[in-house]
């Protein structure tokens, strides 16, 4: 076994880069991929949602990776205890802390790699956006990025649930004013409104994420049209292991951190970040509701930030509206890179 | 290093525990194809030391089986190209029963190994001081239980096809336990000692 201490060349970087690494830190082994135009000297680090059921597949398969890696060097990664990491591990070693040392290894891994002079942006969705907000407000780190991109990432979980409530009633107004199938959204409206907003236990939790798979049927075509409906990323040909995927989910180290995740409320924070700033939302995710992404935009720091609301798409704007998502991404990396 | 050396300390046990046994005069070389999740090729070889044979008759039936309880050691590898390989060194329990003339058999069996797993490409690694390092070869240790179900035909005494599939488990993976097929498609033959 060879065993070599850091390395100062730094390697090539050509138009079609396909590579495949893995970080180590500590005990947990984490697959990269890199997948892209490495002439751009652009990197995009994605970190996926989640927590526990994601994989770096997430992005890799999207539609609109495709075309980002024409332009750049797209860097998908599985985080630890999900898809294809693996190692020994403790109930202990899932802490968000532990989840950010991992992306410190990463962007010292590409720049060990590739030279300090690449670009790196970071692009997260939901809970890969949550753990990237976290991410910037440690210490210095955000310095080392030109830009992050928020896709459906909350800084303030808790809050989530009563936000998804209230879009479930805005967006059940809004039909019903239209005069679209009234009876049907009168009753999603006499469930929620039963709901106590000021205490959502776990039956209420259920209701709404019962009321949202309501809303998605009553809204049918008008929300996405239905190739671009979200299936789950396609394994069979890709890196990534579904049955390690769910195999991960049964695991007791991560309802414990799900626990963790749910309490996590960064808002007061949140000034500190300064870099450019995009945050993209779609219209009816009411499980991270656009009202969630006009509180990150408020209190963001950042002075060049922006804010979309895709008004086609729920939880994964990126692959319901691929063309005005890449549109936008494109625009903001191109302006900041 | 520490894991390369316990499997060929294992292999030597095994082949010596082989070679000790004189009531084994015949031993079936099995050769497979050891496909993880069915289409990440491998390569399997294994051989079988009965233990136990024994009849079973259906009196209503008038049908006779024929059952050997046989304890199974195996090597055996597989490519994710995309992901890793790792090499298995295993042994499998089980019970064969065949129908009395006939040469199709089937035989359901337990398995215990030691995995050990490479990663693909160069592994990156923290070290306590900040830095980071890169191995070029980076493994991890699994035990990994197995159930196996195999079916097969005798076409001649000496002669045997076979296909099995296996769901396995490496332990102590992550937080809890991992879940993963095989799929073996093989054959076995036997070398006269």
């Amino acid at each position: 076994m060879v065993l070599i201490s850091s390395c100062k060349k730094e390697e090539a970087l050509s138009s079609d880069m396909e590579e495949q690494f893995y970080i180590k830190n500590g005990n947990v082994n984490m697959p990269v991929w890199i997948d892209g135009n490495g002439t751009s000297k652009t990197f995009i680090i994605t970190v996926h949602g989640g927590p526990i059921l994601g994989s770096g597949n997430d992005f890799y398969n999207a539609t609109f990776a495709e075309e980002m890696e024409e332009k750049y060097v797209m860097v998908y990664w599985d985080q630890r205890h999900t898809a294809n990491s693996h190692g020994h591990l403790k109930n202990e070693d899932l802490t968000v802390d532990a989840f950010i040392s991992d992306i410190r290894l990463l962007v010292q891994t590409l720049k060990l790699k590739y030279g300090d002079d690449i670009s790196l942006f970071l692009m997260g969705h939901s809970w890969g956006g949550m753990l990237a907000t976290n991410y910037l407000l440690k210490e210095s780190y955000q310095g080392d990025f030109k830009g992050w991109i928020n896709i459906a990432g909350t800084p303030d979980a808790p809050q989530e649930l009563i936000e998804s409530a209230k879009l479930l009633l805005t967006i059940s107004e809004e039909e019903i004013s239209k005069g679209n199938k009234v009876t049907e959204w009168q009753d999603l409206v006499n469930t929620v409104s039963e709901i106590d907003t000021n205490n959502i236990d776990k039956v209420a939790e259920k209701t709404l994420a019962d009321q949202e798979n309501v809303m998605f049927d009553l809204l049918g075509d008008q929300r996405y049209p239905e190739q671009y409906r979200y299936k789950g990323a396609s394994t069979l040909f890709s890196p990534a292991d579904d049955l390690l995927l769910f195999s991960n989910l049964i695991h007791s180290g991560s309802l414990e951190f799900l626990e963790v995740v749910n309490k996590i409320d960064v808002v007061d924070d949140l000034y500190k970040i300064t870099i450019p700033t995009l945050i993209q939302f779609g219209k009816y995710d009411s499980g991270t509701s656009p009202v969630i992404g006009q509180i990150l935009y408020d209190n963001i720091g950042a002075p060049e930030k922006f804010f979309d609301v895709y008004q086609h798409s729920d939880h994964f704007c990126f692959t319901q509206e691929p063309d005005l998502f890449l549109n936008n991404t494109i625009n903001f990396i191109e302006t900041y890179k | 290093m520490k894991n390369l050396n316990l499997l060929i300390i294992a292999l030597f046990i095994c082949y010596g525990a082989i070679s000790q046994e004189s009531k084994f005069k015949e031993l079936p070389i099995s050769v497979s194809y050891y496909g993880y999740n069915a289409f990440d090729p491998g390569l399997k070889i294994g051989t079988q030391l009965q233990l136990k044979t024994w009849k079973k008759t259906k009196r209503r039936k008038d049908i006779i089986k024929h059952r050997t309880l046989f304890l199974s050691p195996q090597l055996g590898g597989y490519v994710n190209l995309k992901n890793h390989s790792a090499l298995l060194l295993n042994t499998e329990l089980g019970i064969e029963t065949s129908k009395m003339n006939r040469r199709f058999y089937n035989t359901p069996s337990l398995g215990l190994g030691y995995l050990t797993q490479f990663n693909s490409g160069i592994t990156y690694s923290l070290q306590d001081d900040g830095s980071v390092k890169k191995k070029t070869i980076s493994t991890t240790g699994y035990l990994m239980g197995t159930l196996n179900y195999e079916i097969g035909q005798h076409i001649t005494q000496n002669f045997t096809w076979f296909t099995k599939v296996s769901l396995a488990s490496k332990l102590f993976y992550n937080t809890g336990f991992s879940v993963s097929t095989f799929l073996e498609l093989g054959v076995k033959f036997k070398l006269k000692r």
